[in-house]
């Protein structure tokens, strides 16, 4: 029998292999290893098991991949982000050719747009960066700074680094975000602006050119809401944070979100227009972790789930009861 | 093994109580039959252990009497034998600590006839289990969890979690296992209680 202290270093030693087994390359000298290990005891073998099974049970998560051939978002492929400046300032040229004369007399913002579905890491000089969700535009101002950005539109969560000297400003619309050394995120809808500060400070403050007066230093977990003209602060708790920033990873986490709500979510970026045509379904909650890209295995899941009725048309997926 | 080679088909994987078991029967017979114990022997351990840290040592240290027992001889009542197992650990222990009266211990088998029964209901349980692991999944560290989303539904290997999280791998690995037990206690040590929606 194994004393107390032996168990909790077996059950870390376990965990070990366990992480090691499923989620690094396994070469057949490493099974030898973990059998080895195995032999030693049945202690080693029960608290194996036990943590084997339960990555195990996760992989249904996989479920919720989508089923097409993947490829790896550029992103995450070596060298992209290297040359992605220059080749980002070439396609502005190609995309935008009218309105280079526009900017002309002045120096060029850098212009860097995602299409829906698409998403984009930028990476400034000063080692701050830039993550852009679907359907979003962000202007960088020219020059060795480049400390000054506007949102044109969309969803862009930024890591700054803070300069005393230099203050990042984000403008949007009529608002300004100043920081002072932060991550934060931003998210302009069609009629609303939300900022949300996950760490550091930041300054909301009108532009120079506006009217509006409101200035709000805001704290951690603090989020600013714009709307119709309205400024208004509120607290949203980490986890709700973090649950918004599951783009990054490719995910869409709902906690206790309407299906209506869900389905808005989802039609962001792109694929089949997700419809609920149903009242009483479109209030139904739900919770849990989406892979954004793959509608369909949300509406799987809709259907198990709640019972619903799902119909895959060409175009749209239409959910009733 | 040879003393299951006859058996049915809807017996096929099922062990026959009083046989000996290998290595990999035993592991199959563990995950299936033991492990869906454990929300119900955590409470038990709970329930008579006054020292919460010893709670996660005690368990392994029943899973590995049972083990080493059910490789010999397969038992026939596998909650029984695995309430028996943890009273007479705890009485073992009892003794030699001299802390608590050996009465303090319940009725073994008066307190596991009264926990439902894991139950065949198999798939009443596969429809709320992808919404179950959804919610310990969310239920983790926020790092741990990122770690293991990437892996999991993005199917990136270690390295290339340490790359876009932007930590080291050996960071990772930490992360990753610190997870992999956390969810390990979510998914087996607490009560599935399905959540239902309106």
């Amino acid at each position: 029998m194994s004393e107390g202290a032996a168990q909790t270093e077996i059950a870390a030693q376990a965990a070990d292999w366990a992480q090691r087994r499923h989620f690094w390359n396994w070469s057949e000298d490493d099974q030898a290893e973990l059998d080895a290990w195995l032999a030693q005891s049945m202690a080693h073998r029960v608290a194996y098991w036990r943590l084997n099974a339960t990555v195990e049970r996760t992989e249904r998560l996989t479920a919720l991949k989508p089923s097409l051939p993947e490829r790896s978002p550029f992103w995450q492929r070596r060298g992209w982000t290297i040359t992605f400046r220059a080749v980002a300032a070439l396609i502005v040229v190609a995309a935008i050719g009218v309105a280079a004369t526009e900017y002309a007399a002045k120096p060029a913002p850098q212009v860097f747009a995602t299409t829906i579905g698409g998403r984009e890491v930028i990476r400034l000089k000063d080692g701050s960066e830039i993550e852009l969700n679907t359907d979003t535009v962000l202007k960088i101002a020219s020059g060795t700074s480049a400390r000054d950005v506007t949102l044109e539109k969309g969803e862009a969560y930024f890591q700054i680094r803070h300069n005393a000297d230099q203050p990042f400003s984000v403008t949007v619309g009529d608002h300004r975000v100043v920081d002072l050394g932060t991550r934060f995120l931003i998210r302009k809808d069609d009629n609303a602006l939300e900022v949300s500060l996950i760490e550091g400070r930041a300054r909301f403050d009108a532009t120079p050119q506006s009217r509006h007066a409101s200035s709000i230093d805001m704290k951690p977990g603090d989020v600013v809401i714009a709307k119709n003209g309205q400024v208004r602060l509120t607290r949203r708790p980490e986890r709700a944070i973090v649950s918004q920033l599951g783009w990054r990873n490719g995910v869409i986490v709902f906690d206790s979100t309407q299906l209506s709500a869900a389905a808005a979510e989802f039609n962001r970026y792109g694929g089949k227009k997700l419809v609920i045509a149903d009242g009483a379904a479109a209030k139904l909650k739900i919770e849990g972790t989406f892979q954004l890209n793959n509608v369909e295995a949300f509406a799987d899941a809709v259907q198990v789930a709640f019972g619903l009725r799902v119909e895959m048309r060409p175009d749209e997926i239409r959910i009733t009861r | 093994m040879a003393e299951t080679t006859d058996t049915t088909r809807e017996d096929a994987g099922r062990i026959r109580p009083g046989a000996a078991m290998n290595t990999s029967e035993l592991e199959a017979w563990f995950v299936r039959e033991v492990l869906p114990l454990e929300a119900a022997l955590m409470q038990f351990l709970q329930h008579n252990w006054r020292n919460r840290s010893d709670i996660a040592d005690l368990r392994q240290d029943v899973y590995e009497r049972v083990c080493l027992a059910a490789q010999e001889q397969a038992p026939d009542n596998t909650k029984a034998f695995v309430f028996r197992t943890a009273r007479n650990l705890l009485v073992d222990r009892i003794r030699r600590e001299h802390v608590v009266p050996i009465e303090a211990v319940e009725d073994v088998d008066a307190l596991s006839m009264a926990m439902d029964e894991p139950g065949p209901e198999r798939s009443a349980i596969a429809r709320d289990e992808l919404r179950r692991l959804q919610a310990a999944l969310d239920r983790l560290p926020p790092r741990a969890r990122e770690a293991i989303v990437l892996g999991r539904i993005e199917g990136l290997q270690g390295n290339e979690i340490a790359q876009r999280m932007g930590i080291t791998e050996g960071v990772v690995s930490r992360h990753l296992a610190s997870g992999i037990g956390a969810l390990a206690d979510m998914l087996y040590g607490e009560d599935a209680k399905p959540r239902r929606k309106p």
